[in-house]
């Protein structure tokens, strides 16, 4: 291996290390999607083949998903222990971001060392590090391998072991998770812009293009057929709720602090100079994945936080753009000896605008964590109640439970194939906070619910001090009470 | 050796794969649900309602009888689309765009749900066809409107094309006027389905690989615009048209089909520049072209009016009064139970929703209901939300008895029953 290699691969060990620093830090994980990845994955280990039919989400339904990723930890599952597979490859996956970055951002500074300060700043993204050291979900394979396509589509006319790369990489992507369409997305976007700056594109270019448009179509379409033909092309939009969507709000502020100040300064700048100045294919490629982001986070129809962390890691990679043509700059001016100064200016304004916030995103995504009396409560569920009771927790507690008490739930994360679940969010809403108890009676009766779920989370999520009407002991029996948390049986019906 | 697929598109072998279409359609809804086409309008031909077809109101139709014409009718349109297609484009181009036509969903639809539209496609596909002979091709032509009356608007739009290319002047669509006047006193209704990509969830259309194939084909054709407008011109009038009559669907993708083989053979004949993905393209191509049609065949072997609903109305066929249930299920109830249904005139929504025994009675009596019928459809939010919602709240009272309890359920309105036997209510 040579010295670029060895370079890379101590970043990759590094960076991985204060990953798994953090990571081991909790036992347990920091959103509910991962006990949704923990219970595919034992299935999986058991039968061969995911949940598709789960009859403890929303009280039965039909699961669509992506599976590859699952299989991939199962197939660790065999030889080590699910906790175990659940911290370490997905950080590890996620960490294989630093190679795809670095060819990325090689293919478009063409600067080795650049490349590689580049890579270990795409690895500590303060929105994408937080949001995959403590969590176990398949974009963590989404965002290397994108990278990684984009290089190789870039290289396409090279050699073939580039095609072979493109083909495998959106081979796996198709199987791992449904915003694999952004990407064809993209793509497009990236024709149409080379169509209005008057450039052409190669008949590679064109036709891996292609190919990826037949492919992800056909396996998304065999994947979520019956999504397709429910929603038809508001399958887009995902079944997301109304009131989730409403929650994904973010501030200015945030997206500064989330991205990191200097890749949004860096990364806006050099879409600002190659949109109206100069002409460069791979900035090109990118920029029409930026747009497709931009445009698919406004109106929707993709998850702000995918959105968010896939234009971090794109404003990153511009970002080296910028740092390349600031360090020519600084090599033609009157301060060229001031070199040395400028980097460790730049290196000093990183680590506090970056490592900074990464850090404290992380420290917020470990507290996050389900606590030591969250899974003790499970426990008492798992073992105290009926084995088709079903709980009452708001979506974000929903794979928790049916992953740690093995009980039925009234919502989760996963909204495809829903029907009416504005209505139903509504009325979980409803029964959180209303003050009627007759209302909170006929609405617990709609659901079937046996088990009401009440903690500090809870409260914080719906803005409520307590639940009002849990007090009246004829209709509602504390069953258990540990810490913050209590969980009522739910015992009268509305004749 | 160059592969390009081409030599195994044959003549033979297209008839043959659409004789085989056609057959594995027939038999996998004879074995979900028996002889019974889909749909609304083949019930409405059968029960004489009026409909957009002359002829079909008229003349003794059976379901079988309905689904060997729509066959026949299938069958026909692609030998008869070669026969006159060659005379005009490649054959290579011909054939690619009938197996894609064949392997459509609109084509599945054309066999299970039998309409006057694809009759008279043939009929003007063979008019084309006899063209030479004048005659009888304009005698074929008057003939179009009686058999549909959307087939006599689009007889009256391709002509277009076909008078550019024969540089003709004979204004050959005149004789279509009087069979379209007829309809001035036969006003008819129809409930068409909903037209769009099938794997979106339409109920009739293309697939969205065929889609992509048309687009492809629109690509390359789309320098000869001047030259061919008046072919852009019709393919628009087309699609205009088939968002307001879905069963113009089968004239659409016909043409676009042709679009789309002109898809398919360039990226067949394109000198790749990656050839390892061309082969792996096409097979994806193909895979998802048997996939559109696999999965619309899947969906629509068991669409409704099922062999259940049909077996539901065999205790009441023929007895006296109406039929109470969703205007949804008011074709086939005149069809199957030989009553009238009852959708009052917009209080029908009212009563469904009503819990009171009194205001049920009262509507029932003023609109001679005999029997509720209710599908499980109805139970599961398209009438009714709750197992005791309004109107199944009042069916639980003495004045009713549940007559029929499989997944479909009837209550025999005794009140009437007493009534159509003699004694006063």
């Amino acid at each position: 291996m040579n010295r670029k290699g060895v370079t890379l691969v101590v970043i990759f060990l590094v960076f991985l290390a204060i990953r798994l620093l953090f990571a081991f830090q909790a036992e347990t994980f920091s959103d509910d999607e991962s006990y949704f990845s923990l219970r595919q994955v034992e299935a999986i280990t058991d039968s061969g083949i995911p949940l598709y039919e789960d009859s403890l989400s929303y009280g039965g339904r039909i699961q669509l998903f992506c599976p590859l990723f699952y299989y991939i930890l199962a197939f660790f599952n065999l030889f080590m222990p699910i906790t175990l597979v659940g911290k370490l490859i997905p950080n590890i996956i996620a960490n294989t971001v630093i190679f795809s970055g670095y060819l990325l951002v090689h293919d478009i500074t063409r600067n080795q060392r650049l490349s590689l300060i580049i890579s270990g700043l795409v690895a500590s993204v303060p929105i994408f590090f937080s949001q995959t050291f403590n969590h176990i979900s398949s974009l963590v394979l989404v965002f290397p391998l994108s990278l990684l396509m984009m290089h190789a589509f870039l290289n396409i006319n090279k050699s073939k072991t580039y095609t072979k790369i493109f083909i495998a990489s959106i081979l796996v992507l198709s199987l791992t998770h449904i915003t694999a369409y952004v990407i064809i997305f993209g793509f497009l976007a990236y024709l149409l812009l080379l169509r209005l700056e008057n450039l052409q594109q190669t008949k590679a270019e064109l036709e891996i293009i292609l190919f990826s448009v037949l492919f992800v179509f056909w396996t998304q379409f065999i994947i979520f057929k019956k999504a397709f033909l429910e929603y038809g092309p508001a399958i887009l939009l995902q079944n997301i709720p109304r009131q989730v969507v409403e929650t994904q709000q973010v501030l200015v502020l945030d997206i500064i602090t989330l991205v990191g100040i200097l890749p949004l300064l860096g990364g806006m700048y050099i879409i600002y100079k190659y949109s109206f100045k100069e002409k460069k294919r791979p900035i090109y490629l990118l920029l029409a994945f930026f747009i497709v982001l931009a445009v698919f986070m406004t109106t929707n129809l993709i998850p702000l936080s995918i959105g968010l962390i896939f234009s971090a890691l794109l404003l990153t990679i511009l970002f080296a753009q910028s740092v390349k043509l600031s360090l020519l700059f600084i090599d033609r001016s009157k301060f060229s000896h001031l070199r040395g100064l400028m980097i460790l200016f730049f290196v000093l304004a990183y680590g506090l605008t970056i490592f900074v916030p990464t850090l404290h995103f992380s420290a917020i995504e470990l507290d996050n964590r389900l606590s030591e009396s969250e899974v003790e409560a499970m426990h008492f569920l798992k073992n105290h109640t009926e084995q088709d009771a079903v709980i009452l927790t708001p979506y974000i507690l929903g794979h928790f439970v049916a992953y740690n008490a093995e009980r039925t739930t009234v919502a989760d994360g996963n909204f495809l194939l829903i029907e009416n679940i504005n209505q139903r969010f509504e009325d979980i809403r409803e029964m959180y906070q209303t003050d009627f108890e007759t209302k909170a009676i006929e609405l617990l009766n709609k659901y079937d619910i046996d088990y009401i779920y009440i903690s500090d989370r809870v409260k914080d999520f719906y803005g409520i001090r307590q639940v009002g009407y849990v007090t009246d002991q004829d209709c509602f029996q504390l069953v258990f009470e540990e810490g913050d948390i209590q969980i009522f049986k739910s015992i009268c019906d509305l004749k | 050796m160059k592969r390009n697929y081409l030599h195994y598109i044959t003549k033979a072998r297209i008839f043959v794969a659409t004789a085989l279409i056609i057959v594995i359609t027939v038999l996998l809804r004879y074995l979900n649900e028996g002889f019974l086409p889909i749909g609304k309008l083949p019930y409405q031909y059968m029960t004489i309602q009026n409909t957009p077809s002359y002829l079909l109101d008229i003349l003794p139709l059976t379901p079988p009888v309905l689904l060997l014409m729509a066959s026949v009718s299938a069958f026909l349109i692609i030998i008869l689309g070669y026969s006159v297609l060659t005379r005009y484009i490649r054959e290579d181009m011909v054939l690619v765009g009938l197996i894609l036509f064949a392997m459509s969903p609109v084509f599945i639809s054309m066999i299970l749900l039998p309409t006057g539209t694809s009759l008279a496609l043939v009929c003007l596909l063979l008019a084309w066809y006899l063209y030479p002979h004048t005659w009888l091709a304009v005698l074929l032509y008057a003939l179009i409107p009686l058999i549909d009356f959307y087939g006599g608007v689009m007889a009256a739009i391709v002509y277009l094309p076909f008078a550019k290319y024969h540089k003709t002047k004979k204004i050959i669509p005149v004789v279509l006027v009087p069979g379209l006047l007829l309809y001035l006193y036969h006003p008819f209704q129809t409930f068409p389905p909903r037209f769009g990509i099938t794997e979106l969830g339409a109920g009739i259309g293309g697939g969205a690989f065929l889609l992509l194939l048309v687009i492809i084909g629109f690509a390359h054709v789309w320098e000869y615009k001047r030259t061919y407008w008046y072919i852009f011109l019709t393919l628009s009038l087309t699609l205009l048209l088939t968002f307001f009559h879905s069963y113009l669907a089968s004239y659409l993708i016909l043409g676009l089909s042709i679009i789309g083989a002109y898809g398919f053979l360039s990226i067949i004949k394109r000198n790749w520049a990656l050839r390892e993905i061309k082969h792996i393209s096409l097979f994806l191509l193909a895979l998802g072209l048997l996939f559109s049609l696999m999965s619309y065949l899947n969906e629509v072997k068991s669409d409704p009016p099922t062999d259940e609903i049909a077996e539901s109305f065999r205790p009441i066929a023929g007895t006296a009064g109406t039929v109470l249930s969703d205007d949804e299920y008011a074709t086939w109830i005149r069809y199957f139970s030989h009553k009238e249904p009852a959708y009052g005139h917009g209080e029908n929504t009212s009563v469904f929703h009503t819990r009171s025994l009194e205001r049920a009675e009262s509507f029932m009596r003023q609109e001679k209901v005999s029997h509720v019928w209710v599908h499980p459809e109805m139970l599961e939010g398209a009438v009714w939300q709750a197992p005791d919602e309004g109107l199944l709240f009042v069916l639980s009272a003495d004045s009713f008895e549940k007559i029929y309890d499989q997944q479909i359920q009837i209550w025999s309105f005794l009140a009437f029953q007493q009534v159509s036997q003699g004694q006063t209510i």
